[in-house]
């Protein structure tokens, strides 16, 4: 039986014999071609039961229209709700100097004796602090960023005190990060990590042979010993799940990342975020070193995903990081504010960073760019001679966010996977000279079109995976999500 | 739909000779919006050069060029091109079908009324 129905707010792409169909609150459904046809010309069977998937999934309706727009309305507000976040995460450049010179480091960091004039004082990081709690969010993260935050680390403890001083006021949940090499932690640092509750992000590139190739101290040894010995060192100081790692993709690793993966297992790490190397700083001086395609990325990056699975569907629990997110959004209502990752985009709302002297940055790529050729588009103020009001709410930050709904963007406006996505105006600045960008020859927009589509494949064709991703997703072994 | 006329041609350019291919083909814009060709037309940007002409009789003239002889290639940049502005044409008029009621969604998140099923009814939705 045929009867009118109404089309909500989806959009769709063909992927082999079938069409993927995503609506606006991000619930995704794969329809035959034949079915496809028929609901376009609106002749399908409003009993049949894939009219009552597709209905249950808001890509129609055939009831009470004003309830379902109140539904929908919701779920849209609570997928949007990264918005009231506004701004959450204040990352402190604590110091330029670092101990390591690694061959593609996006901070472009100066020697560890440069002197202390590189490093952020007491009384601009006590300023950072007045103005990350001048932040309307509930929420606020404080990120300490270097070069190597453990070299000034009298300053992270006048940031933590302080902020915690604040917050007896203003009662937000607060959290700290502490994003370190980590060759230089000693016992009373993690003492202090420990009674703060602070979590210590680092870098691991893989086994020696890898992670020693770019990750060395300034008098050129490798520091892959001292970080491994660390992490464990961390771990049992202050919890496993206190100390998370990433890695940086170059050209020594893209073919060996389940090696890099079985190294992350050794040290008994839960995750691992497989993280395409960027362009800045010292990145891009070696750019024809470091540089590989986009193709050359995915390949690897597919082939690591399968292997993580198939740890997974041995019983190890580990996870993507990258993917788990994206799946957090495909497969849940909630919101997930990634400041990478978000439209409108997180710079400057979702997050912000404080360079040593408090000039404030919309993003790390945006205080990156200014150091290496002096560009400060992406500069929205300094702690010092500024108020929230003008720093946030100001025309230059307005314009950047407003050039980043991708909702609007050409190429993004019409694209399936636009519910799950974001932009990044830093790097369309810096590939295309505008905050907009061009998303065709976007490796940004290639790159997380490819993945969509490797987990939309995977979630459609194979079940024991569909598992395995909701165990990421809730964070429970695979034995307790197997339907 | 549209009828393909092959046009194979060698361009100059102030550096050296390049030899290129191109393909010229017909839409009619009664059955394709300027929106959807124009759509597809950005979809494709990067793999040929496309111009885009509005012809006597309701037609769109729609020319790829490609700085190669290949063929094959050509022809595949022009079947995506079909079925990307077919698609495109269905998601146009599937947005115009329920522009509304994303609008009224959207209004609702952020905005909410307490005359929603009202506003739907005067609407005729």
């Amino acid at each position: 039986m045929s009867k009118p129905y109404k089309f909500l707010p989806f959009r769709f792409q063909r992927m082999k014999d079938k069409v993927l169909l995503i609506n606006d609150v991000g619930d995704y459904h794969f329809l035959e071609l034949d079915s496809f046809t028929e609901l376009i010309k609106k002749n399908l069977n409003v009993e049949a039961d894939e009219f009552c998937d597709l209905k249950s999934k808001f890509m129609v309706c055939a009831d009470s229209l004003s309830s379902t727009i109140d539904l929908l309305a919701t779920r849209y507000r609570t997928k949007k709700h990264f918005l009231y976040d506004f701004t959450s995460l204040h990352m402190f450049v604590i110091t330029q100097r670092c101990n390591q010179k690694c061959t593609y480091c996006h901070a472009s960091s100066i020697d560890e004796n440069s002197g202390r004039h590189f490093d952020m004082d007491r009384a601009t990081a006590r300023k950072c602090v007045d103005m990350s709690f001048s932040s309307p969010s509930p929420h606020i993260k404080i990120e300490f960023q270097g070069g190597e935050p453990l070299l000034n680390f009298d300053v992270v403890k006048e940031i933590v005190d302080y902020a915690h001083e604040l917050n007896k006021s203003n009662g937000k949940r607060l959290d700290f990060v502490i994003c370190t090499n980590i060759t230089k932690l000693d016992s009373t640092q993690i003492e202090f990590i420990r009674e703060n509750d602070i979590c210590i992000s680092t870098s691991l590139d893989g086994p020696s042979y890898i992670h020693d190739i770019c990750r060395r101290t300034r008098q050129g040894y490798g520091t892959y010993e001292i970080v491994s010995q660390n992490i464990a060192w961390a771990q049992e100081c202050i919890g496993r799940d206190k100390v998370s790692a990433l890695m940086t993709v170059t050209p020594f690793s893209i073919h060996q990342l389940r090696e890099v993966i079985d190294e992350y297992l050794a040290r008994n790490l839960s995750s691992i975020f497989i993280r395409m190397i960027n362009p800045y700083g010292s990145a891009l001086k070696f750019w024809s070193d470091l540089g590989y395609g986009i193709e050359q990325f995915m390949a690897s990056y597919a082939d690591a995903l399968e292997y993580i699975i198939i740890l997974n569907k041995d019983g190890v629990f580990f996870q993507e990081d990258f993917a788990t997110l994206l799946l957090t959004r495909i497969l849940t209502p909630f919101s997930t504010g990634f400041v990478d990752l978000q439209s409108p985009s997180g710079a400057g709302i979702g997050g912000v960073i404080y360079e040593t002297n408090g000039d404030v940055f919309i993003a790390d790529e945006g205080r990156m760019l200014a150091k290496t050729n002096g560009d400060r588009t992406f500069c929205i103020g300094n702690v010092h001679s500024d108020n929230w009001t003008s720093i946030f709410c100001g025309k230059k930050l307005k314009q950047i966010i407003a050039s980043s709904c991708i909702e609007s963007i050409p190429g993004c406006a019409w694209c399936v996977y636009q519910p799950y996505c974001g932009s990044d105006p830093i790097r369309n600045y810096l590939q295309f000279g505008n905050f907009t960008g061009y998303t065709i020859k976007s490796d940004f927009c290639h790159k997380h079109k490819a993945i969509f589509k490797i987990l939309f494949d995977l979630l459609e064709n194979d079940d024991e995976t569909n598992n395995v991703f909701w165990s990421w997703v809730t964070q429970r072994k695979l034995s307790e999500v197997k339907i | 739909m549209a009828s393909i006329q092959n046009k194979e041609m060698l361009l100059n350019s102030s550096r050296n000779i390049n030899e290129a291919l191109s393909k010229t083909i017909y839409l009619y814009s009664n059955i394709y919006s300027l929106k959807a060709v124009k759509r597809a037309v950005y979809d494709l940007s990067n793999k040929a050069e496309i111009t885009m002409e509005y012809e006597t009789g309701g037609k769109l003239q729609v020319t790829f060029c490609l700085h190669s002889v290949n063929e094959t290639e050509l022809n595949n940049i022009i079947r995506d091109f079909r079925q990307k502005a077919l698609d495109h044409q269905i998601l146009i008029e599937l947005e115009e079908d329920y522009k509304i009621i994303r609008q009224l969604i959207i209004t609702q998140a952020f905005y909410p009324c307490e005359n929603l099923e009202e506003i739907v009814d005067a609407l005729e939705l």
